[in-house]
């Protein structure tokens, strides 16, 4: 195994018309997740590590070699290269038994006796003792997926790549594999590429997440980057917050009609608004204070949610907003109820906007 | 001329009252096609329908209840059988012959000279199969000659048997004399000595489960007729 | 618990339609008719005597010699070329689609006058192959393997086609990932999957090929031992005994009985 990991540009033209423009780059031992909505482009980076769609330009570099590289006219087909699969439906054959299917890939290195031994050592490290004559068909979901991550881990990949492994399982399934895939992902010293639509999944599973829209990267960055700073709606429809697109001067963002202050006064042109739910305030009458923002509005909708309280507010700048449960109580508040909310310029997130910036 | 009046015979639908059902060996496939025609021609009021095949197995068709009229067989005992088995009204008669002869392809090409050939291991030669009277009556004659034949194939009848020697698939066959001046310029024959050859007798009668007795008759007495002979002779059968 | 007269009790077990039970009955008919008037006409006493004549246990050996090998070579090219037609995309596939069904639309008689045409003594090909080499297929025994591979290759073929066709491919996708190159994908993957058709189509193909007439006839010629397969020594015993017909028709009948019910309900299911 070696120890220079996976550095990939894919670039690939789906003959639907599809784009897709992605740079990898992952550590060994380190695990990246890919987020992104349904015909984002995911299963296709996957596709193209595996040698199973050939890239248009670009290059695929693991552990040192290259696997792909259209313009030095370089492909190594999937069979030779070291790649480990798990894909979304496992794929798992049917006509052989566990213990057969975990040793496949072993077959390219070793005779069958080994490959058998090999396969029975990573069937006990990841549980699943006692399954090894049993057919596909017969396993619970869960079973299954640990019978494709040690069918892959057994082949002796340098990459391994996971294709939603855990989506075929009900919720409660899903959480409990959550936490042993996490443990059986460390077993492998490689990097590792994990695609996944679940964003709690890749809070806890990855190192990295890179989330793609579109065919191409929105954002790169640890959990709690994506999460307190999202540079895409996607993103922060994952991370829960409000996200504003305006453009700034001088300390001041335009958006639509209003005015927000914030509290750098060195950004200019389009900008991205960060601005988290519980950092809004909520008065029955225009706010004394020091903050910088405030106007009124009404209440669109109204979400109790055990102690805390969900609001919607409406125009002229619609926002998420979270108080506690007592507080909608003491201020009478109701789904039209009129308010005035207050927010301080420096609980606001500006970054420039690249992605808008970029699409003139 | 007679193509038109024939064709305007069998136009006229509404007059056929009558039909019958003539079972016959197919060597007489094209002999009575015409003896057919002409007899519709003096009997416009008939339809007159060929079933040809291997006189063996219009005999097994007779027996099982076959509704024919008339039995035109290539030998006497196909014609036996269905007469103890009283299917016959009346007497079967002999109504032509014919002599064996060796088919070969256009141009004799293996040069095939006599029936000694037929013992020859390198040649291609094919029999009747010995169940049907051709086949029979050529092994006889076979026999008469004291030629042991080293034979490729035996072929369920005899048109299927000429059909082969046309190709060019066999070297040499034996059929009878009808047969090789049916596909004259195709197949050429080359003669049996008359003390090997065996005629072949050709009986005709009346079966009772067709039906049409009436009609039945008149068919037998036109082949029996002059004019039946005439076109008989005409295709290389001998008067009996 | 029955509330009262009104309500009905509810029958565990629903019986089919009565309309599809009767059109089913008569399906079965067409079967089992023909195969009761054989049985009705069987001179029981003398089957024993008739069958074993030198004749037909000839005509049994050859029936079953040629019948298994026209399934062998079935298999064999059958199966590249019905994975070609199920995975490559190639010019006028579709015309080699229909070539390969033809044999099953035309009447045999007719296939084997075109193998006449093609391989006989005066053949297109048949006339050079026998110049060059001797080599003679019509009145020999591979004369009738020729016949019989004809009309019974294309079971194989579409069975096997249909079944690859309907195999996910990625069951082939995820082999190769694990390192596995084409002829093992081949060998350990897609042919193992689609084995039960593969037996399927075999048994068809042995079906057909156990009782070929008329391409045989047409083609190879009758000769007792060397070309009269039992199919041509029934037709030939109609002529002149119809008791030995009748008993060759049985043993004809018990034979594919046997292969047929040995293989029961597994390779009935895989069509």
């Amino acid at each position: 195994m070696s120890t220079a990991g996976l550095q990939a540009e894919i670039q690939v033209t789906r003959p639907e018309g599809f784009e897709l423009d992605v740079d990898i780059t992952v550590r060994p031992g380190a695990t990246l997740a890919l987020l992104g909505p349904n015909g984002a482009g995911k299963t296709s980076v996957v596709a193209a590590i595996a040698g199973l769609l050939p890239l248009d330009a670009g290059r695929i570099e693991l552990g040192g070699s290259v696997l792909d590289d259209p313009a030095a006219g370089i492909f190594v087909a999937p069979e030779d290269r070291r790649v480990g699969v798990v894909f979304q439906d496992y794929l798992l054959f049917p006509h052989l038994s566990v213990m057969e299917n975990v040793a496949f890939g072993l077959r390219r290195w070793v005779g069958r006796g080994e490959a058998l031994m090999g396969a029975g050592e990573w069937m006990e490290r990841l549980g699943l003792d006692g399954l090894a004559d049993r057919r596909p068909a017969t396993l619970s979901g869960g079973q299954a997926q640990r019978v494709a991550l040690a069918r892959a881990l057994a082949g002796r990949p340098d990459v391994l790549l996971l294709d939603e492994p855990l989506a075929a399982l009900d919720v409660v399934e899903r959480a409990r594999q959550r936490r042993t895939l996490a443990a059986h992902l460390d077993m492998f010293s490689g990097p590792r590429v994990l695609i996944t639509h679940d964003p709690v999944e890749a809070f806890l599973l990855a190192d990295d997440i890179q989330i793609i829209e579109h065919g191409s990267t929105t954002q790169r960055g640890d959990a709690d980057e994506i999460r307190l700073r999202p540079r895409s709606q996607y993103a922060a429809d994952l991370a829960g917050v409000n996200l504003v697109t305006g453009t700034a001067s001088g300390g001041e963002v335009a958006v639509g009609s209003h005015t927000i202050h914030v509290a750098d006064h060195q950004v200019e042109g389009e900008v991205l608004l960060t601005i988290q739910p519980a950092a809004v305030s909520v008065h029955r009458a225009r706010p004394s204070g020091s903050q910088r923002n405030s106007w009124v509005t009404r209440v669109d909708r109204l979400e109790q949610l055990g102690e805390r309280a969900r609001l919607r507010t409406s125009e002229p700048l619609p926002l998420t907003v979270e108080i506690t449960r007592a507080a909608t109580q003491d201020l009478g508040i109701r789904e039209g109820s009129e308010i005035w909310v207050a927010l301080k310029a420096t609980e606001i997130d500006v970054v420039p906007d690249e992605g808008r910036a970029g699409r003139r | 001329m007679t193509l038109i009046l024939l064709l305007s015979g069998s136009c006229a639908d509404a007059s056929k009252t009558e039909e019958i059902v003539i079972s016959a060996a197919a060597s007489l496939t094209d002999v009575f096609a015409e003896i057919e025609a002409s007899f519709e021609m003096a009997n416009p009021e008939v339809d007159v329908t060929l079933n040809l095949a291997g006189s063996s197995a219009l005999r097994e068709q007779i027996l099982e209840g076959a509704p024919v009229d008339v039995f035109a067989s290539a030998d006497r005992s196909n014609m036996d059988e269905v007469e103890e088995a009283g299917r016959l009204v009346g007497e079967a008669r002999l109504f032509a012959s014919n002599l064996l002869q060796i088919a070969v392809p256009s141009g004799n090409p293996a040069m095939i000279e006599g029936l000694a050939d037929f013992a020859r291991d390198d040649l291609l030669i094919g029999l009747c199969a010995v169940e049907v009277p051709c086949g029979a009556l050529a092994r006889m004659a076979l026999a008469r000659a004291g030629i042991t034949p080293i034979v490729d194939t035996n072929e369920p009848d005899v048109r299927a048997l000429l059909t082969r020697i046309e190709l060019g698939e066999l070297d040499a066959g034996i059929t009878y004399v009808t047969d090789v001046a049916s596909r004259h310029g195709a197949v050429d024959g080359v003669a049996i000595p008359d003390d090997d050859n065996v005629p072949a007798e050709y009986m005709i009668g009346v079966v009772e489960q067709g039906g049409n007795t009436d009609a039945a008759d008149r068919f037998v007495g036109f082949v029996l007729s002059e004019q039946g002979r005439s076109i008989l002779a005409r295709y290389g059968f001998t008067p009996p | 618990m029955t509330t009262g007269s009104s309500s009905r009790r509810r029958r565990p077990h629903r019986r089919p339609p009565l309309l599809l039970v009767v059109l089913a009955g008569l399906g079965l008919a067409v079967f089992a008719i023909p195969l009761f008037g054989l049985l009705v006409r069987t001179p029981w006493v003398e089957v024993p005597g008739l069958i074993t004549t030198d004749v037909v246990l000839e005509a049994l050996g050859l029936s079953i010699a040629v019948s298994l090998t026209a399934s062998a070579i079935a298999l064999l090219v059958g199966l590249p070329l019905a994975w070609l037609l199920a995975r490559v995309e190639f010019p006028l596939r579709w015309l080699v689609r229909g070539i390969v069904t033809l044999p099953l639309v035309l009447p045999p008689v007719v296939g084997g006058a075109a193998l006449l045409f093609a391989l006989g003594r005066r053949g297109v090909l048949g006339e050079p192959l026998y110049e060059a080499t001797g080599i003679l297929l019509p009145f020999s025994v591979w004369g009738v393997v020729a016949a019989t591979t004809f009309v019974s290759l294309p079971f194989l073929v579409i069975t096997v086609e249909g079944a690859l066709r309907n195999l996910d491919e990625r069951y082939e996708l995820a082999a190769a990932s694990l390192g596995a190159r084409r002829w093992a994908v081949m060998r350990r993957v897609t042919f193992p999957m689609i084995a039960p058709s593969i037996v399927a189509g075999s048994v068809l193909t042995w079906a057909r090929a156990f009782g070929e007439f008329g391409a045989t006839i047409t083609f190879a010629g009758n000769l007792a031992g060397e070309t009269q397969t039992l199919p041509l020594a029934v037709f030939v015993a109609l002529e002149s005994d119809r008791d030995a017909a009748v008993a060759i028709s049985l043993l004809m009948v018990v034979v594919s009985l046997i292969v047929l019910v040995a293989l029961r309900d597994r390779w009935w299911r895989s069509l």
